[in-house]
């Protein structure tokens, strides 16, 4: 009798369910009725109804719950563990600061980058109808069966839909002014006018179809007279001052005279439309002739449509095909095709050619907010980290606690009031960090982020549910592990638990930090070495000391440059003067024109070609590869001389391209006939982002078409004085027209080409030091942590002799090793990710051993140094010290 | 918790609690009703009723003393509230006017 025990299942059943203050007297009847039981009945019979009694007793209203009594709640708990949650930072202020730090830099990453991402999506939103407008794209196939996609349509594409289709309740074009050549306003009196990049044309419709805010004037008739125009706010005072500008005259590029008919509200930052005046559309044809509006061929259009409510874009995207095929003629139609796109998509998704301003990319605003919750994410795991490595000492805090009568799940609340306290002050730390960090986030975006924005009350809601979740997530794990102490371990001083898997844990989050910091670093090293690859590399060209002068439309120089460069080529500081309709990087003047080889064939081949004049070798510093450059020794080169480049040869199949003779149909005038004289080294007109092209490089017989020689390009020697040589130039310029003299440095053009790819370096560079920083905080952290637990091991191996050397490599070994794994996991994954965005550029590096060899030294060597103080400071302590406790 | 809404068991354990005076604990009610209604119960079912008549306020309770069969522990022991007198009564005259008004032939025949 005396082993006969109730049977183990129940009891640990019992154990398990029964409401903690109900377990003992239940547990004692159970017992007690099992032994009398025994008493008169076999065993089995006993453990039997043992059993059954205790699954009876199992009603809702017995299973575990909170006892009643036990527990105090509400404010007076609150208190006491804000007064507890204070006592225990205040206690461990550098322990605190690195958390609170941290945090912070964590949060205000992921401030800015949230009102970034509000911004970027808030794009295009401010139009009443902006989820019914969409615009309509133009796809060209080329020869070779690529398709150049365009954002810009022609002028007829809006008319036909509405006859053809109509669906669309009402429809725009817009187009710029400047395809032809910058227009200059002018108030009548005015001595000369202003170049005006942002005058479009657009039909009468556009407010229509767009909301923008009317200061003064009638939307629904403001553009229905030929010669009006609209200005935006700042444009009419600039103008106009603080006078009322309605019915006032302009005068528009000298072609005629404007009325303004309306003021609008300046758009808003968010608008990828930025346009400063808009004429109505049929001025555009008084001023440039009615063909404008007729054709098929050419589209410098902006086409937009307000599609009825509930009609899905898709709808009419597959209209599309068939519309091409009855309305578009001929030839055109096997290579047209119409494309559409949802207004609020442009700004993210939308890269075309033409595009009215260069877009932002869905996937740097996805990459971003990843790496700013990757910060976030780090810095919660300083916190854990810390937390679960200081237990020991709080374990006997906790075992006292305990043994005074706290319940876990008052503990829990306890530790997570603590982690929430932090993150909270990590929270107004942050916002202090997002307001100063605010001017150099905002250069770097190229955003206007102001100081409102970072307090709108959805903003600060965010945040309240941002601090809620870090110091939750952050504050769980310590909470669990450290309320679920047995108080008698504890106080007895034994190992609070099995140890090994919490520190595996740790070392799991610690590889975790410095993988993403690892993989930050090689992004930000990859995109840098990318930058600095398109900004030295051999273009094939020689950009420094290269002036480029643009030649106003219809001006005395456009009809006739070559007194003017004779002029200039006078002088000793100028090497060699060329015209040309396109210049580097920007792909405006390459215009794809019929070639036909008359020798060999009779077809035509659609080439890429460019409007040059002699000495264009020489000016732009490209390398013959055969031939000769154009010269004004020949005179027949001037109307009759091509050049081609390396894959225009090959396009053309040519073994001995030397004088073969070309026709080339261009738009205006006589096709060109006349033979190769030279063949050039391929070199990059369009950015490395783009294959190089074949391209044929031809002249024009007389200057007089206007559209083909809008530039003038002089390379200067390099040792020539810029400010007086441009000088001279200019005064020479003055001697033939009273237009203004307007010139850029060639290399200025190539700065403005990687802005977005510079953005991106930039703040992967930010990003990567702050994700750095905040692991190193938390490695510096632990490191001091273990450092301290130790400080009696070293006391202890010092006085058996072990070096300081040695003590500091036994510290920061395991650490080192730690940051060795991270690199190990995050090589590949970085490699794998900055292919992808290497694969964008048809010219790329290949990021080589270097690369990863530099990312994960600098990683290490910066592990190593927040380590290191700790372990050196400990090694060289006095060993007398550390061990005098016992 | 109304008053009327007192179950048969539960009704039955109330009063084994009342007989029992202040030495009602689990498996003394057991026992009890054993004794008086020759119902075997399971000692589970009879906690679970002790506890839920306690939660309505209709016996109140406090630990008492330990023995060695026990195993060193506790005995809840119960005792009947005025409520829970009050609820007796109250079932007892509601049955007892049912009882009433029972025609007496279906009684009679009933027998």
């Amino acid at each position: 009798m005396e082993t006969a025990h109730p049977p183990r299942l129940a009891v640990w059943f019992l154990g398990q369910f029964c409401r903690a203050d109900l377990y003992e007297e239940v547990r004692g009847d159970l017992d007690e009725a099992f032994y009398d039981d025994l008493e008169r009945q076999p065993r089995w019979r006993a453990a039997l109804r043992y059993s059954v009694g205790v699954v009876f007793f199992m009603r809702a209203h017995v299973l575990r719950r909170r006892p009643p009594y036990e527990q105090a709640r509400g404010p007076i708990m609150l208190k006491n563990y804000l007064k507890v949650a204070v006592r225990a930072m205040r206690k461990h202020k550098g322990y605190t600061f690195i958390n609170v730090a941290g945090l912070a830099v964590g949060i205000a990453c992921c401030l800015l980058m949230w009102l970034y991402v509000q911004d970027e999506l808030a794009y295009d939103r401010f139009h009443e109808h902006a989820d019914r407008i969409v615009r309509l794209t133009d796809s060209e196939q080329s020869e070779g069966g690529g398709v150049t996609e365009s954002a810009s349509s022609p002028a007829l594409l809006a008319p036909t839909l509405a006859t053809d289709l109509g669906v669309a309740e009402a429809s725009v074009r817009l187009m710029r002014y400047s395809v032809f050549a910058t227009p200059r306003l002018r108030r009548p009196g005015q001595a000369e006018g202003t170049a005006e990049p942002g005058f479009f044309f657009a039909d009468s419709t556009v407010f229509d179809v767009f909301s923008f805010e009317f200061l003064r004037g009638d939307p629904a008739t403001a553009l229905d007279q030929p010669m009006s125009v609209v200005l935006t706010a700042s444009t009419a005072a600039k103008y106009f001052g603080n006078e009322n500008p309605m019915g006032q005259p302009l005068d528009f590029d000298g072609k005629g005279d404007l009325t303004v008919t309306g003021v609008i509200a300046d758009l808003p930052a968010q608008s990828h439309l930025d346009f400063d005046f808009l004429g109505s559309f049929s001025s555009l044809g008084a001023i440039e002739g009615q063909w404008i509006y007729q054709n098929w061929h050419w589209p410098p259009m902006y086409t937009y449509l307000l599609l009825p409510e509930g009609y899905a874009p898709e709808q009419l995207a597959e209209q599309l095909p068939a519309f091409v095929t009855r309305n578009v003629g001929g030839g055109l139609r096997a290579e047209r095709g119409f494309g559409v796109q949802r207004l609020t998509d442009i700004h993210l998704h939308s890269h075309l050619e033409n595009e009215i301003q260069p877009n932002s990319d869905a996937t740097y605003v996805y990459i971003f907010s990843v790496v700013a919750a990757f910060i976030l994410l780090i810095a919660c795991i300083n916190f854990m980290n810390l937390a679960t490595a200081r237990s020991m000492h709080r374990a006997k805090e906790v075992g006292m606690r305990k043994v005074l009568g706290a319940q876990r799940p008052q503990l829990v609340r306890q530790f997570l009031s603590e982690s929430i306290i932090t993150a909270g002050l990590g929270l107004l730390l942050a916002i202090a960090f997002a307001a100063l960090a605010r001017p150099v986030f905002n250069t770097i975006s190229g955003k206007a982020l102001a100081w409102a924005d970072l307090l709108q009350p959805e903003t600060l809601l965010l945040l309240g549910g941002v601090v809620l979740l870090v110091g939750v997530l952050a504050g769980s794990y310590p909470a669990l592990y450290l309320s679920g102490f047995r108080p008698v371990r504890v106080l007895k001083g034994l190992p609070v638990r099995g140890g090994g898997g919490t520190v595996r844990f740790r070392q799991g989050l610690v590889v975790f930090q410095f993988a993403i910091s690892c993989i930050l670093i090689v992004g930000t090293l990859i995109v840098y070495r990318q930058l600095d690859y398109v900004q030295h590399a051999r273009l094939g060209f020689d950009r420094e000391h290269v002036v480029v002068v643009e030649v106003p439309n219809d001006s005395e120089i456009q009809a006739n440059h070559l007194p003017l460069k004779a002029l200039w080529k006078q002088h000793a500081s100028v090497e060699a003067v060329t015209a040309t309709s396109g210049i580097p990087p920007q792909p405006r003047g390459l215009y794809t024109f019929p070639v036909v080889l008359r020798d060999t064939r009779t077809d035509s081949l659609e080439m890429p070609t460019l409007a040059i004049d002699t000495d264009y070798a020489q000016v732009f510093g490209v390398e013959l590869a055969a031939g000769r450059d154009l010269s004004e020794e020949f005179a027949t080169d001037q109307g009759e001389g091509f050049l081609l480049n390396e894959s225009a040869v090959r396009k053309l199949g040519l073994h001995d391209p030397l004088g073969q003779r070309l026709t080339l149909y261009h738009y205006a005038g006589a096709p060109a006939t006349g033979r190769v004289v030279g063949v050039i080294q391929d070199f990059h007109f369009q950015s490395l982002r783009e294959a190089i092209q074949p391209l044929v490089f031809y002249t024009l017989k007389n200057a007089r078409n206007k559209y083909y020689y809008d530039y003038l390009a002089i390379r200067l020697r390099p040792d020539a004085p810029p400010q007086e040589t441009l000088a001279q130039l200019e005064t020479d310029w003055q001697s033939f027209t009273e237009q203004p003299f307007d010139f850029f440095f060639l290399d200025d053009q190539y700065d403005a080409l990687y802005r977005a790819e510079q953005r991106l370096g930039t703040l992967f560079a930010y990003f990567a030091g702050l994700a750095l920083f905040v692991a190193c905080l938390g490695l510096f952290g632990l490191a001091s942590f273990t450092a301290e637990q130790r400080t009696k091991e070293i006391g202890v191996r010092k006085v058996l002799g072990a070096t300081v050397p040695g003590v500091v490599l036994l510290l920061s070994k395991e650490f080192v090793l730690l940051v060795g794994i991270a690199f190990v996991i995050a090589a590949p994954v970085a490699y794998f990710l900055m292919d992808g965005w290497l694969a964008a550029f048809a010219y790329h590096i290949h990021p080589g051993l270097g690369t990863f060899a530099f990312a994960g030294f600098a990683a290490l060597l910066i592990a190593v140094l927040s380590v290191g103080y700790q372990a050196l400071r400990t090694a060289l302590a006095n060993p007398v010290r550390a061990l005098r406790y016992e | 918790m109304e008053r009327g809404s007192l179950g048969a068991f539960e009704e039955l354990v109330l009063l084994a609690v009342g007989l029992l005076d202040g030495e009602a604990y689990g498996n003394a009610v057991q026992r009890a009703l054993a004794e008086h209604t020759g119902r075997s119960v399971t000692l589970g079912a009879i906690h679970a009723t002790l506890y839920r008549l306690q939660d309505k306020g209709l016996v109140d309770s406090e630990l008492g003393g330990a023995t060695e069969k026990r195993g060193g522990r506790r005995k809840r022991l119960f005792h009947v509230t005025s409520a829970g007198r009050a609820a007796l009564r109250d079932t007892r005259e509601v049955r007892e006017q049912l009882w009433a008004l029972q025609p007496k032939l279906n009684l009679v025949g009933g027998r």
